[in-house]
């Protein structure tokens, strides 16, 4: 009896050509299909992280407790979001438009970090909280629109 | 002296290709399943351009050959089904994308 491999028929050139397309523009869907970023996200991202680092820079015995509440918010987040795109990529494999969107994101948090800890050492815990959270948020705004771009360069490109 | 030979590349052909994943629409979803950690019915419905029951078929069929585990949770409306591609359908959808790059490139 003839196996289920048997009865392939030899795809001509074509048929490979746009079995491999299709291919590169599914492998490329989890990261290009999603839906809009909500308007509040990248304040909510500001405050939650200003509320961390006010947190963190406490120093009193109950600074600890409340970073439960926070990592539980982060958790309910997390999983809202997920629930909410339908799928969470692979960290690795990404179209190369959103990995250069994700290289500003780099840069974008490396800057918000040395920043923080050099205002905290060379001004004030305050100027720095501050700087955490308006930065994280401006920062959050401007990473949404440069991975918006990259996606709709990479979807146009895989169209 | 003569060294560990390395077996020349064998040649692509038909045979090399996997049946199982060979139908467009499970192409498609083992290559969407293969770059994310898992992705929920909805996202692959829309994303295959299929009906519930042609996505339900195409499923079934990867996760009879072993290519994908299913997770349902919940119940009634907020009920949830989860696909995740396992070790062995990353493997064949690896060696059945090269089997097809090797038929186009000989």
């Amino acid at each position: 009896m003839e196996s289920e491999r048997d009865m392939l028929e030899t795809p001509d050139r074509d048929e490979i050509a746009a079995a491999l397309r299709e291919d590169e523009r599914a492998a490329a869907a989890p990261w290009i299909d999603y839906p809009p970023t909500p308007a509040w996200y990248p304040v909510a991202g500001g405050l939650w992280f200003g509320a961390w680092a006010w947190i963190i820079t406490a120093d009193q015995w109950w600074s600890t407790l409340l970073l439960i509440p926070m990592v539980l918010l982060l958790g309910v987040y997390v999983g809202w979001y997920r629930r909410r795109r339908g799928t969470t990529p692979r960290w690795t494999g990404a179209p190369r438009e959103i990995n250069r969107a994700l290289w500003v994101f780099a840069g974008i948090a490396a800057a918000l970090v040395v920043g923080g800890l050099l205002l905290d050492l060379l001004v004030g815990r305050w100027p720095m909280i501050a700087w955490v959270a308006v930065g994280v948020a401006a920062g959050l705004a401007l990473y949404e629109r440069r991975y918006a771009v990259a996606a709709r360069q990479a979807r146009a490109r895989l169209a | 002296m003569t060294g560990p030979t390395t077996p020349a590349p064998r040649a692509s052909s038909i045979g090399d290709l996997d049946p199982v994943i060979h139908a467009p629409k499970r192409l498609a979803a083992m290559a969407l399943l293969a770059n994310s950690e898992n992705a929920d019915f909805p996202f692959l419905r829309e994303h295959l351009g299929v009906s519930d029951s042609d996505l339900s078929k195409q499923m079934a069929a990867l996760e009879t050959a072993g290519y994908v585990a299913i997770t349902k949770s919940g119940r009634g409306r907020g009920a949830t089904t989860t696909y995740k591609i396992t070790k062995p359908g990353r493997a064949a959808y690896q060696r059945h994308r090269a089997a097809l790059r090797a038929l186009l490139d000989s």
